[in-house]
């Protein structure tokens, strides 16, 4: 008996001490075995040794670490809004109310939710371009296409989840972005009402985009992601040519690389979280099906195929994003080149011929609009001539050309291709600055030009 | 059925090289049998989202007995995203739905204009101006013995107005007969 109540006293007296050994930090010498074992996680994801030239900020600029940052946080704001939303049509707008006005940091998480996710999209994007500027696709058409992949899918999950707030904006932004898919010939409607549940945006499309948006598009993503950076893994790491001779002594990957990865994150989710606290994401009225505003725009990364859609559907609609589309698909089998790869955008000469490509093509832009705009003063009657001569056209013939002279300048493949790629690039880079100023009747309005009242 | 054959053709690689072709018949035919499936369960999976009812409101539904439309007007069904003309001639019914990306058009004096971009119709449904390439499509209409007027928004028909008994004449489709 009094055994008992010494030893328990003692075990009590002991117990600051306990849970100080119990959680003692676990060794740290990289000769025992259990350390070893506890790397091996994070060297499945980095190889025991990198580069210097790894290290360095402008090779990535860290676009890829930062696209699966916003991905967990999007992942993480998400399943915590999923606790309020109510994906019905009669719901959906109230859950959102209440998240925004009611419920304790709501209207924080619904801010972070919607920056990371526009974020997310020109993340991804940068990305892709960053690895096509390097011809770091060499040799990697496997994960060029699983990259591919992620950004249509990372497109579609920005998309889905646009309509989910149901208000005004979101039910017609969706209503005019799906209805570009009308024109698309062939397949173009019956897809439509395959994602629409119907010919047109309602209840049926609510509960499709969300069980898109919350399960089968994050968990594709997932596992893409996956296989991406285990194909990165396999591939050697950063794509590098032999001609780099800078920096390629190795240093291990811990501590260098991890912890100038881990500042990083924290540094990206420190301006995320500054940024949601400091503006608010908008929640308009609930939607008025019968009476849309003026203008109703797409989101920004299709407003520049809205913008097309008005010149002309089946240039702006079918022909541009085709080409765009298929050169990004075909680029590492027009491109087979070995050199040069890791360099961005090649050696000094390739350099230069993309350089004027891309001036050549914001000229020509600005050209091809400035003709457009004022030939019909911001309307146009239907009439054959708009669809052939307008600036969609223009941008795509330019790239063909484009393709042909810089690739015998340069003679170099890749040259041709990435000149080509930035002018169909300029060209949506531009046509969505032009959507951005659209006003009522879709008139072309600058940012410091009032539109007329009553819109 | 496919993974049978492939285990097969593992064990048949210990085998002398006659067995060649006969495995490389089954590693492409287990290939085969595995693209078939993936593509039948894309299918399946397609077949599924497309149900046979309608998710949404009817295609076919009655909007009023004859009577309700006074001559010479034209009534906006709100609800239905429809407009009804009511003419010397007969009646008619088109879409209030742009052709151009879906708004839903509002009435001016002189016709039809889209709040989203701008385009302009005349008083029959058909392109002024602005970005949208079609006329307004008309629908097919049919009255039953009441003089309730139906209409069918999934099958267009050309842009005229038809007496009421032509319309009862016409028939409608499954939920009429
Ligand atoms: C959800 C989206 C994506 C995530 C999370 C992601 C992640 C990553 C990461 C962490 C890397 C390591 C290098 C770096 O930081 O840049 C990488 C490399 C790579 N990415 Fe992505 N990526 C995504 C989308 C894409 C897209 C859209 C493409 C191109 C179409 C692409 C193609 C590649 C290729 C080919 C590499 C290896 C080449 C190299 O870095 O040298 N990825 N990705
Ligand atoms: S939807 Fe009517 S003009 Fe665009």
């Amino acid at each position: 008996m009094s055994g008992f109540l010494r030893t328990l006293w003692s075990n009590l007296l002991a117990i600051p001490s306990n849970i100080r050994t119990g959680l003692r930090p676990l060794p740290t010498d990289p000769a025992k075995p259990s350390v070893r074992m506890r790397r091996a996680f994070f060297y499945h994801l980095h190889p025991m040794t990198v580069t210097r030239r790894a290290l360095r900020p402008f090779v990535t600029m860290g676009l890829g670490l930062a696209s699966i940052t916003l991905f967990v946080l999007l992942c993480i704001s998400g399943a915590l809004l999923m606790v309020y939303y109510d994906p019905s049509a009669t719901g959906a707008h109230a859950s959102l109310m209440d998240i925004q006005y009611a419920v304790p940091l709501g209207a924080f998480l619904r801010s972070l939710h919607r920056w990371s996710a526009h974020a997310m999209v020109l993340v991804v994007v940068m990305h892709m371009f960053r690895v096509a500027s390097q011809g770091a696709y060499s040799g990697r058409q496997l994960n060029w296409t699983i990259g591919l992949s992620m950004l249509v899918l990372t497109m579609g999950l920005a998309f889905t989840g646009y309509l989910l707030p149901w208000d005004q904006r979101s039910y017609w932004a969706v209503t005019v972005t799906a209805s570009m898919l009308d024109h698309f010939p062939l397949i173009g409607e019956s897809f439509k009402e395959l994602f629409l549940g119907g010919s047109s945006v309602g209840g049926a499309t609510l509960l499709r985009f969300y069980a898109l948006h919350v399960a089968w598009l994050p968990v594709a993503v997932l596992v893409l992601m996956a296989l991406h950076l285990w194909r990165l893994r396999k591939d050697g790491g950063l794509a590098i040519g032999s001609h780099v001779s800078a920096d390629v002594e190795k240093v291990p990957a811990w501590p260098h690389l991890v912890l100038r990865e881990a500042s990083y994150v924290l540094v990206l989710l420190a301006v995320m979280f500054v940024i949601s606290s400091i503006f608010s994401a908008s929640l308009g009225g609930a939607p008025d099906i019968h009476h849309p505003s003026n203008p109703e725009k797409a989101p920004w990364y299709f407003l520049w195929l809205q913008e097309m859609v008005s010149y002309s559907v089946p240039v702006g609609g079918v022909l541009y994003p085709v080409a765009l589309v298929l050169l990004l698909i075909g680029i590492p089998l027009l491109d087979r080149e070995k050199s040069g790869v890791g360099m961005w955008f090649g050696p000094p000469k390739a350099k230069l011929v993309i350089m004027s490509s891309i001036l050549l093509a914001t000229g020509a832009f600005i050209l091809f609009e400035f003709l457009y705009m004022s030939r019909s003063s911001g309307l146009y009657v239907a009439e054959i001539g708009t669809d052939i001569l307008n600036p969609a056209t223009g941008m795509l013939v330019l790239s063909v050309l484009v393709f042909f002279t810089s690739g015998i300048l340069a003679a170099s493949t890749r040259t041709a291709c990435l000149s080509a790629l930035f002018v169909l690039v300029i060209g949506l880079v531009g046509f969505m600055l032009v959507g951005v100023c659209r006003g009522p009747d879709w008139i072309f309005y600058w940012p410091w030009q009032e539109w007329p009242h009553g819109f | 059925m496919a993974k049978k054959k492939k285990n097969n053709s593992e064990e048949s690689t210990s085998e002398s090289s006659n067995t060649k072709p006969r495995r490389d018949f089954l590693v492409t035919g287990g290939a085969i049998l595995l693209g078939v499936s993936a593509a039948s369960s894309m299918a399946a999976v397609v077949r599924f989202a497309s149900p046979d009812f309608s998710t949404g409101a009817p295609t076919s539904f009655a909007l009023g007995r004859a009577s309700d439309f006074k001559l010479n007007t034209l009534s906006w069904l709100r609800d239905r995203d429809i407009f009804v003309i009511h003419d010397k001639i007969g009646f008619g019914a088109f879409s209030a739905k742009c052709t151009h990306l879906g708004c839903i058009v509002q009435r001016t004096s002189d016709g039809f204009k889209c709040p989203c971009h701008g385009a302009c119709f005349g008083p029959e449904g058909e392109v002024l101006s602005g970005p949208a390439r079609r006329d307004l499509p008309w629908f097919h209409l049919w009255a039953d013995n009441d003089g309730m007027i139906w209409v069918d928004s999934a099958s267009e028909v050309a842009a005229k107005t038809l007496p009421l008994s032509q319309l009862k004449q016409q028939s409608g489709d499954e939920d009429e007969s």
